[in-house]
């Protein structure tokens, strides 16, 4: 399942190591430093995920159970307190947080599961946020970004609204919006969190239709946590995380 | 690209960012006007004379030679022969001289006995000569000419005859049997020359001239007339007859500057009169830190409304930062550092405090503008309108620098909460 043929069209990629995981988790521990409880009581314990280039993961998992924290640690936001995280062969663990900032600037496209546009800028720019950020970011369109984003928004159905601003948006706009933006550039992962669930079914639908191709054209893989079950049919794979992390006590 | 992010956020909280640019723009102009107030106090008060070089009297403290001879306070009691001050005049160093007698008074306001070099010569603010509104300088033996404010209060004009009296109080000693006439009104100065009574020297030799001479010395303190055989006639003599004897002070100006000093040193060891010469500007300012209390006062308020314009900035920082962790966000997830949010926020608060600083200049100059007259007639007070001076933007560095130093503290705390929130965010 994992070679689709849009990995194959993108085998001129940078090398990935021989394990061939876009994203790879080896015995991850992470708890927040809160004083109020021990510390050595982790909120997360994860022995392995793996993810593979263009593959569709869904991770399921319940409020509660640290869906956002993999997030989090799967972005490089935060620092496990031991245990791997892999992107792209490269050890997040290794980086400086400057250089953890960078990367995922350049590899990764998030996607919140609500309020994902600055409200003050127009979709136009929220789509190009990125490409200011980081030059890698932008170094990878081969057109001008501004063409690259206008293409993005008119394939995710933005044409009409490129130059409003966001907070004049519906949220399925909104989300769409984001998703054009964590793919801006071609990142090589998307990570989104419960993108969808501020959507009725239809737009659900038709949402993750267009994620899912914009995916494909890039040839991105994407992580994508709900707590919704019902979504887990359209992909590749689907894990269940209160299953996999070691840490919760029901 | 921060800056666009900036400006847009700003622009996104207008009225916010507005409020806050607006209350910190009127601390500046508060800040810069107590300024102001505070030069123009002190420029008005050293400028109430200009362009003399000294100012010689009989040996009194220099403090008091200054109030009466410059702000018409107190008195002295002796005078200076007029020989001497007519050597002075003649002097090589000397280019004019300006003799005056003090001691009579009209109504509450000062008579000054003096020539028409003292119209010539006496200037204020920076070099303004003395104008007159009507009239021309005394020239008669009864002429008198009258300050703004004596006009003012009095409802005196040209041709108006008034009644001088012997001393500071009016009734005692009314020299009523020589009334002046008013020939001239002088233009506003905002200066104790406003409060001013002007006659010549012959007039007050004149009408001291009938009295014995140790009475009026004893009762006031000015000049008396040496009572020669022509004076036997009192009240009928013409001005060619009256001879000046003494005078209470003069004032001299200069060929050159340079020699000011020289010259001072002179006319205090001048052996055949004990004299003393003070140079304006130096006994004014050795007056002014004396009362420099005013001075530190009108700092301390200026400290203490900076203050408050800032704090109001940071409360509107903070406030707007609570409800900006959702951008905050964003930003981190789309791989901004840390760093980009503390320099975005840093950059805010530099925005905000600089278009304050304009705001505050625009509004201190327009204010300026319309209130410059009421200030001038109100109080005499006389603020010019020019670019800041360099204390003042020195002020205006320093409240961009606190203002930049206080966008510091939500900088700081946004940087804490993007490393605990990572990308979830708590709100």
């Amino acid at each position: 399942m994992a070679p689709t043929a849009a990995n194959t069209v993108m085998g001129h990629r940078e090398s990935t190591p021989s394990s061939g995981g876009v994203v790879e988790v080896d015995r991850l521990v992470f708890s927040y430093p809160n004083p109020g409880r021990k510390p050595s009581s982790p909120i997360l314990h994860i022995d392995s995920v793996k993810l593979f280039h263009g593959e569709r993961l869904f991770i399921y998992g319940p409020s509660g159970c640290g869906k956002t924290t993999l997030l989090g640690l799967l972005a490089g936001v935060l620092e496990p307190d031991s245990g791997m995280v892999r992107i792209l062969g490269e050890d997040l663990g290794q980086m400086s947080r400057a250089s953890r900032d960078a990367f995922r600037a350049a590899h990764i496209g998030y996607i919140f599961q609500m309020f994902n546009l600055l409200p003050y800028l127009s979709v136009l720019d929220n789509i190009l946020l990125p490409t200011f950020i980081n030059d890698k970011r932008k170094s990878k369109i081969k057109r001008s970004p501004k063409e690259a984003a206008v293409a993005l928004a008119e394939s995710l159905g933005l044409g009409d609204q490129l130059h409003s601003r966001s907070s004049e948006l519906s949220v399925g706009q909104q989300q769409r919006v984001a998703a054009a933006r964590a793919l801006i550039g071609a990142p090589e992962v998307v990570i989104a969190d419960e993108p969808t669930s501020a959507l009725d079914a239809d737009r659900r639908r038709e949402f993750l239709d267009l994620l899912f191709e914009q995916c494909r054209a890039v040839s991105a893989a994407l992580i994508f946590v709900s707590h919704d079950r019902g979504l887990q049919t359209m992909f590749d794979r689907s894990v269940d995380l209160s299953e996999l992390n070691r840490a919760v006590t029901p | 690209m921060i800056l666009r992010l900036a400006v847009s956020s700003l622009h996104n909280r207008l009225l916010v960012s507005a409020l806050t640019v607006f209350s910190i723009a009127l601390s500046v102009a508060l800040l810069l006007g107590v300024e102001q107030v505070r030069t123009g106090l002190r420029e008005s008060f050293s400028n109430t004379i200009s362009g003399t070089d000294l100012i010689v009297g009989t040996r009194v403290g220099k403090l008091q030679l200054v109030l009466f001879t410059v702000f018409g306070i107190g008195s002295t009691p002796d005078n200076i022969d007029y020989e001497t001050f007519d050597r002075y005049r003649n002097h090589p160093a000397v280019a004019w001289a300006v003799p005056f007698s003090l001691g009579d008074s009209h109504r509450g306001f000062r008579v000054v006995a003096t020539d028409a070099t003292y119209f010539e010569h006496v200037r204020h603010h920076q070099n303004r000569s003395i104008q007159f509104v009507s009239g021309q300088p005394p020239k008669g033996l009864y002429d008198a000419v009258i300050g703004h404010k004596v006009a003012e209060e009095l409802g005196y004009r040209t041709g108006t005859k008034i009644v001088v009296s012997h001393g500071m109080s009016a009734g005692i000693l009314d020299h009523d049997e020589h009334p002046f006439t008013i020939t001239g009104v002088l233009d506003r100065t905002a200066t104790p020359i406003d409060h001013t009574v002007y006659i010549t020297l012959a007039g007050m030799e004149a009408i001291h001239a009938g009295w014995p001479a140790n009475v009026p010395v004893d009762a006031g303190n000015h000049s008396t007339a040496t009572r020669d055989v022509n004076h036997q006639r009192a009240g009928e003599t013409g001005e060619g007859e009256i001879q000046i004897a003494s005078i209470t002070a003069f004032f001299l100006g200069l060929n050159s500057r340079i020699d000011t000093m020289r010259l001072q040193r002179e006319i205090n060891s001048d052996k055949s009169e004990p004299l003393l010469a003070i140079i304006p500007g130096v006994a004014l300012s050795a007056l002014w830190r004396g009362i420099d209390m005013t001075d530190s006062g009108l700092k301390a308020i200026s400290g203490m409304v900076i203050l408050v314009g800032l704090t109001g900035m940071l409360v509107s920082l903070l406030a707007g930062l609570q409800e900006r962790r959702r951008e905050m966000a964003i930003l981190r997830a789309v791989g901004a550092r840390p760093g980009i949010v503390v320099r975005l926020l840093l950059l805010e608060a530099a925005a905000l405090t600089f278009c304050g600083l304009l705001g505050g200049l625009c509004i201190n100059y327009g204010l300026l503008a319309l209130g410059r007259p009421l200030l001038e007639s109100a109080f005499g007070l006389v603020l010019p309108i020019r670019p800041p001076s360099v204390i003042e933007w020195a002020y205006l560095g320093v409240v961009w620098s606190a203002g930049i130093l206080m966008g510091l503290a939500p900088a700081l705390n946004a940087y804490r909460n993007t490393l605990v929130d990572g990308l979830s965010v708590r709100v």
